[in-house]
Parts: structure tokens; sequence; C-alpha cells
């Protein structure tokens, strides 16, 4: 798989592999008289896939919200853990070099964690936090390339004159965001789809694009919300090698939310399930998988005998 | 899109690849097209000139509009009331306090572009058919306005505009629309460029992100309110420039020349030409400001077998203007710049049919 060296590391967290990285305590979200999560707690590892699983309606794509920032939980706390380097930059400032380094020294760190909860969208994004979308959100209009420069909108600097008038530094700027963006369409394989607009692509490839231009945020962590929704057997396979590659190759954390229990079990560490807006178990898939609560929400009482 | 001459292009650099032009039938067209624009004012009278001259003007405007409504998705009904703001501002600056034109002009693309700003605040909270109305209500405020405040035509209702003079240079009557033609022309060129610029950057896509799915735009990271704003602005810097060169070139601006009908000609000229299509904007405004012409000329033609439509002439141009929009609407949604795309891609892929 491994094609060439890539130059770029897409992991943006700070985190030594191991340690917790995002903590969700006592998380509630109400609409109204409707419970979407009632006391959700977890925690996700740095370096793992974490699965979310659950019926449906039972509240994950609304905790995956909560988490970027789309939903403004009503209750409950999420926080994004960091190492504090030696300069004290926050999370999201550090420069890739400084990035990487903090990442891999095993020496002990001081940490420290930022607050999700009550940021806008924009402002998680750029504390790492990527995601993908159920249904796909990709900018249609746009070329794969196109959608992929806008995962790295938060690396660039936006000014509207030196862009005007196409300014070295403007110049020089989409050329070097684009050589990490040609990384990813290698490492996912979309070279044939580069200059076409998403619109026109078919949807495994528009599932494809949407990780890529999460990826191409560099995230600390990236959620996926069912990467393999309405995909055949073989195409789950491909985006299954895909988000191991992801997470082999780039050491990216990952929370999934997906449907397809084998799915579940082969690629993820650490399982949460959530029935009703509740966290049910939480443990590694053998573990949910044998748990009887579980098998009550999936299969019925009556199977269990 | 055109796939037809992405076949045998390899590139070395994506410096050549962000190229605007790259293949020789491209170089050819341009070319032809500088020809062209060099030949207008040795071939065409004045009065033909001088719609040419209108036609450039509008461009600037379409393009403006096009960056707001086409590219960012924010539809705007308040073209005409920023087109007054440049107008007005860029003439009381020259002719009121000296100042000189260029100078005034920038002022007044500053201003209609904080006024946008201003304007665009709604569209924060507001989205399609309601900023609409939001822009509407703007567009009556600026001309209730400009209607009302005597200080701005000293009483008159309109204002007489000096001649441009630009540093000593000053427009002579003798070619005053070729001394003009020339001028638009460059500007309209600079337009064009900056524009297609921008879009070629990291701000004009998160325009375009925010156009095709703000939701996931803002969950790329993109700051909505500071995007939504920054279109405003940098739409209104070309409306505002547009209206600035009206005021200097038809040397005499009143409200009436800035009311609902001159906002939905623009709609209209990015509907025609493209939304969101540098190019298409520059279609539209030429096709929108010669259809006129074009109308009163088969009128003239048909005369002598239908007087009706010579009698009925301004219902004949109401009549056409709403029907070319509506053809549009239905047939070719995406305009001129589709239509000629696939023109392009018909020889190109020829003898082949795709």
């Amino acid at each position: 798989m491994r094609t060439r060296a890539y130059r770029h590391s897409l992991n943006g967290s700070t985190m030594p592999p191991g340690q917790p990285l995002l903590q969700v305590s006592d998380l509630s979200l109400r609409f109204g008289g409707v419970r979407a999560l009632s006391d959700v707690s977890f925690t996700v590892t740095s370096g793992t896939i974490h699965a979310v699983i659950g019926p449906n309606g039972a509240g994950k794509s609304s905790l995956l919200n909560c988490v970027s920032g789309l939903y403004k939980p009503t209750e409950g706390e999420i926080v994004l853990r960091h190492v504090v380097g030696e300069t004290g930059r926050r999370l999201g400032e550090h420069s890739p070099e400084e990035r990487e380094r903090l990442a891999t020294d095993a020496s002990p760190h001081e940490y420290a964690s930022r607050t999700l909860t009550r940021l806008s969208p924009n402002r998680v994004a750029r504390l790492g936090v990527a995601r993908s979308f159920q249904n796909i959100e990709l900018f249609e209009h746009l070329t794969v390339l196109e959608n992929m420069m806008l995962g790295r909108h938060i690396h660039m600097r936006q000014n509207v004159f030196s862009a005007m008038l196409w300014l070295g530094p403007a110049r020089r700027q989409e050329i070097e965001h684009r050589e990490i963006v040609e990384e990813i369409i290698d490492l996912l394989q979309l070279q044939a789809y580069r200059k076409k607009p998403v619109g026109t692509l078919a949807y495994g490839i528009q599932k494809r694009v949407e990780l890529g231009r999460a990826l191409a945020l560099q995230p600390a962590l990236l959620l996926l919300d069912e990467p393999m929704a309405g995909m055949n057997a073989e195409e789950k396979e491909d985006m299954a090698r895909y988000i191991l590659d992801v997470h082999e190759l780039a050491g990216v954390s990952m929370v999934l939310i997906e449907h397809d229990m084998n799915v579940v079990m082969d690629i993820s560490n650490r399982v949460t399930v959530l029935d009703f807006g509740r966290v049910i178990a939480d443990g590694t898939p053998a573990e949910v998988m044998a748990d009887p609560q579980v098998i009550e929400a999936y299969l019925g009482t009556e199977a269990v005998r | 899109m055109s796939a037809a001459i992405e076949t045998g292009r390899h590139h070395r650099s994506y410096t050549s690849e962000m190229r605007l032009w790259h293949t020789r039938p491209q170089m050819i067209r341009m070319a032809l097209v500088a020809v062209i624009a060099i030949l207008v004012p040795f071939v065409f009278d004045n009065y033909w000139l001088s719609i040419a001259n209108t036609a450039l003007i509008a461009a600037v405007g379409a393009i403006g509009l096009n960056i707001l409504v086409g590219y960012t998705g924010q539809i705007s009904l308040g073209q005409g009331g920023f087109l007054a703001v440049g107008a007005f501002t860029s003439v009381i600056l020259t002719d009121r306090l000296g100042m000189p034109a260029p100078i005034s002009i920038l002022c007044a693309v500053v201003l209609t572009s904080v006024i946008g700003v201003i304007i665009g605040l709604p569209a924060l909270r507001l989205k399609g058919l309601y900023l609409a109305i939001a822009t509407l209500a703007s567009q009556m405020l600026i001309i209730f306005i400009v209607r009302r405040w005597n200080w701005l035509t000293e009483g008159q209702g309109f204002v007489d505009v000096n001649r441009l003079e630009v540093f000593g240079f000053r427009i002579e009557r003798s070619s005053f629309e070729q001394q003009w033609y020339v001028i638009l022309l460059i500007i309209t060129i600079l337009a064009a460029i900056t524009a297609t610029n921008l879009f070629r950057t990291g701000v004009g896509r998160s325009f375009m992100a925010v156009r095709d799915q703000d939701i996931a735009a803002s969950a790329m990271g993109v700051n909505l309110t500071r995007t939504k704003l920054t279109a405003f602005a940098v739409s209104n810097a070309y409306v505002g420039l547009a209206g600035a060169l009206l005021a200097h070139y038809t040397e005499i601006i009143s409200w009436e020349k800035f009311t609902i009908d001159v906002s939905i000609l623009y709609l209209a000229m990015i509907i025609v030409g493209g939304m969101g299509s540098i190019a298409g904007s520059i279609y539209g405004a030429i096709f929108m400001s010669f259809l006129p012409v074009m109308v009163r000329m088969v009128a003239d033609a048909l005369g002598g077998v239908l007087p009706m439509l010579q009698r009925q002439l301004p219902a004949f141009e109401h009549a056409i203007f709403g029907l070319v929009i509506i053809v549009f609407l239905i047939a070719e949604p995406r305009g001129l710049n589709r239509i000629w795309q696939r023109i392009k891609d018909f020889f190109g892929f020829w003898p082949f049919r795709y």
C-alpha cells in the first residue's frame, strides 16, 4: 500500500498513544421534551479507533454533533487533551514539527485540556477535530481537489488582497498545501478524480473524498459518521482498508459510528454502545459483544435464553 | 470540466498547472479576444461605442454581484442601491471636495464595501428568499435616502458631474467615447483577473464552500460570519467601482438610475451569463446591454409590417427582457458560459460526440 514516503504526518494530536485524548463526561442533550442523550460519559484513548454503536435513534449522531460543536449539549462537558510543550503553546497552535516531536517524545509531559462544549463548529475544527457526515455533505460544485484544499482551510492564511493580486505568498501557500493534499489523494487513491466536480462522482468515491477532506485538516481527532453506510460488501471492505491505512500509517485517533457489527468488531479497538441516549456498555469489542444488555438492545430479550 | 482539452497535457510543476491558460487554442482565443477588443474603437461609431462602454461598466458590476450571488450563494436585490452609494460618493468627493478622481473612486469603493458589510449583517441569520427580502429593504432604504437627502444633489434632484480628469489628463470631447473605452477596458480586465485569482485561492474557495454546504464548511473550520461578511465586502467593492465609473462616464446621476429595476437587470445579467462564473458575468453584461438595442433594431425592421411594435417599444422591450430570463432559466440555467463550454467541447471532441 505504501507506494512512496509520505512527507507530512496527518496526525494533528500531540498526545502520545495510550493517553486519554477526548473525555466526554455526563453529557446530556435535550430537544424540548426529547432526551437525545442522557449522562453519556466515555473516554477516547489516543491512537485508537473508538467505535460508537447503537440502534437507530440511539443518539450516536447527536453525540458526534455535540463533539464537533454543531449541537450545544444541555449539560456535561467535552474536553480535548493535549501536551503542553516547552513553548507553552496551546491546542491548535503548534507548528507541524513541534506537534510531531511532542507526539513521539516518550518523556513525561505536562498535559492540559481544552473544553469544546461551548465552542462554535469552526473553533472546534481549528483545535483539530475533523469530521465526516452521515449524509455526504461535500461541496458538490467544487472539484475533489478543491474540496480537499478546503480541508486545509484552518492551516492557511486568508488574505483577500494577496489572493486577488495572486501575489507570491498566496501562490506559494496554495502549492505548499497542495503537496499535503496530494499525499492524501495518493493515500486514498483518488488520483483519477482529482479535477472532477464531486457532485458527478459515484457514492462510494464521494464517501472517500469526504474522508480525505477531513484528513486534510491533519486532525487531532477524526470523527466518522457512518463512513460505510449504504455500501455493498466490497465497498465496505475497501473503506475499512482506507480507514485502517489512515489509522496505521498516520496514527490518527478516530471515533467511528457504524452499524455493521462485523466491521466494528474487525477494525475498532474499543466500543461504546448507546441505547436511548444512554451508554449501556463500553469496552473491547469482545466484551461488548458478550454483554447481555447489548444483545438485548440489538436482538431483543427473546433471543437470550 | 471541458474534458476535451485535458488529454495529453502533462504538468511538471504545480506552478505550471495553476496557470490560467495552458493550451494553444486557449492562447489563440485570448489573442483573438484581445485583437477584437483593440479593434472595437476603430470599427464602432460613437453610438455603438457608448453601448460598449456601458456594457464594460455593467461587467464590473456583474462580476461584483456574481461574487456574492453566484459564488457565495447570498442572494442580493440591493445592487442598485450599492451602485448609488459608489456613484454619489465618488462624485461628491471629486466635484465638491476637489479630490483627484482615482482617490475619490477608491473612497467610493471602500465606502460601498463598508455599507455592504453592514447590509450583510442580516445574512448571518437569513438565507435564500428571506435574505433577498432583507437586501430588498436595503435597496429601498438607500434609494429613499438618496431621494430625500437634499444635500446630496444640492436640491436639484440630480447631480451634474464634471468631465473626468485624472492628474491633469482630461477626457476630450472629440474622442470622449474612445478614451473612456480604453479606461473601462483596462479596469474591466483588471476586475476580471482579480476576481478570477480570488477563486483559485483559499478565500474564494471558502466562499464557494459556504454556498454549497455551510454546515460542512463550518465543520472544516470556515468562520461563516467572517466569510459571508468578506464576500459582501469584496462584492460591493466591485459594485462601488462600477457605480463610481457609471457616474463619471454618464456625467449625470440621479436616483432614477439606481432603482430596483437595476438590481433585477444585474441579476438577469448573471443568470443569463452564468452563475458562479467570472466570464459568464461579462457575457451576461454584454448580452443584456446590447439586448435593448437589438430589440429596437428588430422593431424598426418590422416597422412596416407591425407598426404596433414601434409604438409600444418600451413594453416590447420589457416582454423580450422577461422572455430571455425565462428561456435561460428553463433551457440553460447555467447561462451563456455553459453554452460556450459546450461549443468548445463539441469541437474538442469532434468528430466524436463525447
